[in-house]
């Protein structure tokens, strides 16, 4: 009896020692908290209906606005036919990347209303101008659902640390709208228009991406921002941002 | 001694039994779910050993930090994270530690979940949209008699920092503490 209790009691110590290995000491080292959830992937029938790689948009079905909605998720208000047609053509154009469902997130579509002002995106809706070019008109349009994703898709998907990470680390932003011209509180980089210049990057970014032969589309603002009159990505420029757009959104 | 018992460690199915049953609770105990936290936020998030009034000389011992000399006695260090544009901060004033910023964020790009903070916090005595750094969509959720203050982006229920310091009012949070609040104007994209 007294040599299995003793026999116990070195397999007891012995384990405590094996498993005190395994229990970080980490008082005075950095960590983050035990707080993490993640967001599920979705089942399978809620999943957009993407990946048909390389193919054009089909005929435009007689309900435009329906036909967005149910396969992009994006309910277009205020929209001409014209329009429709436009952002009905470069939704397809980027359906085989994971822009549609990014964009998407949990929610069950993103509301973009026409608004006679410039464009804007408040939480996770987009009110859109007026473009008279469809170059132009897809650039802002795919400007403003970056938007969305910075804001709306979560750090772990839109990868937006990272992205402000390569921001940080040298690297020239995207274009004139994406650079800091001034510095808020804690050295926070503003862009011209007054708004963290990193979120005008991190749009810019998904917009020239899947728009790779788009010539820069910034406006001077009054003088304040520049217009480099550059194709973002070309000739590998930026190959760092580039390398993260395709991380965010798969090959284009 | 050493010798017989292992023998018997061997030759005893009471020991193996033992044993067995050791190995399964650890093995349970290890895989099992934990029950969810109970406890106050501030013990969970816990980046530093120090904590607000620690002697100064204490955040001398911690790694990796970097010190800058402030006006009014202060004394900012900041320590690395995952997020490069963004440390980790501690303010001492008057040599003990006035203000601490965690910034709460794994290394795969995962937050805590603003909900639950929330939850354990109750409700903030104010909310301040807008922030400097991270955009206008992130709120600043002050709870000042408590002294920790929660930023976090409601849209994607993530927490983004947690600031603690003196309990306060919440003007004073916001004129000491809240330099990176920032309302904006609405947002108006002047591409073209």
């Amino acid at each position: 009896m007294i040599n299995f209790l003793k026999t116990s009691l070195h397999i007891i110590l012995i384990s405590a020692v094996f498993f005190s290995f395994s229990i970080p000491v980490d008082a005075q080292t950095f960590k983050s908290n035990r707080f993490v959830t993640k967001v599920g992937e979705a089942p399978e029938d809620q999943k957009p209906k993407i990946g048909r790689s390389g193919q054009n948009a089909p005929p435009p079905p007689a309900n435009l606005k329906q036909a967005i909605l149910d396969e992009f998720f994006l309910d277009l208000n205020g929209f001409s036919n014209q329009e429709l047609l436009w952002a009905w053509e470069k939704l397809w154009d980027v359906s085989h990347t994971n822009f549609s469902e990014i964009v998407k997130g949990n929610r069950a579509k993103t509301d973009v209303f026409r608004t006679q002002g410039s464009s804007e995106v408040k939480g996770c809706t987009v009110y859109f101008s007026f473009y008279q070019a469809q170059e132009l008109f897809n650039v802002i349009f795919i400007h403003e659902l970056g938007h969305i994703i910075q804001n709306c898709a979560g750090d772990s998907k839109a990868l937006t640390t990272k992205h402000n990470n390569i921001y940080q680390n040298g690297s020239n932003p995207l274009t004139g709208y994406g650079t800091p011209v001034s510095y808020g509180e804690y050295g926070a980089a503003l862009s011209c228009f007054g708004y963290p210049a990193w979120g005008e990057n991190y749009a810019e970014m998904i917009a020239y991406y899947l728009n790779p032969t788009a010539r820069e589309q910034t406006v001077s603002g009054g003088g304040r921002c520049i217009n480099n009159g550059i194709v973002p990505f070309e000739t590998g420029r930026h190959q760092d941002f580039f390398d993260l757009a395709r991380e965010i959104l798969g090959e284009y | 001694m050493w010798p017989i018992i292992y023998e018997n460690i061997i030759k005893n199915k009471i020991t193996w039994l033992v044993l067995g049953l050791i190995i399964a609770i650890l093995v349970l105990f290890f895989i099992s779910p934990k029950a969810p936290e109970t406890q106050p936020p501030t013990s969970t998030i816990q980046v530093f050993s120090t904590k607000v009034g620690s002697p100064a000389t204490q955040v001398e011992n911690l790694p990796n930090r970097k010190s800058k000399e402030q006006k009014d006695n202060q004394t900012l260090y900041s320590f690395p994270t995952i997020a490069e544009t963004r440390d980790h901060l501690i303010i001492t004033e008057n040599n003990k530690v006035a203000f601490e910023r965690v910034v709460t964020i794994e290394s795969d790009y995962a937050h805590p979940s603003l909900t639950q903070m929330l939850q354990t916090l109750g409700i903030p005595e104010k909310e301040f949209k807008g922030s400097y750094y991270y955009g206008e969509e992130y709120i600043t959720y002050i709870y000042a008699s408590k002294g920790i203050a929660v930023v976090g982006n409601p849209l994607t229920d993530e927490v983004y920092e947690i600031h603690q310091f003196e309990p306060t009012t919440v003007e004073g949070y916001e004129s000491k503490w809240g330099l990176d609040l920032h309302k904006f104007e609405g947002h108006q994209e002047e591409t073209h």
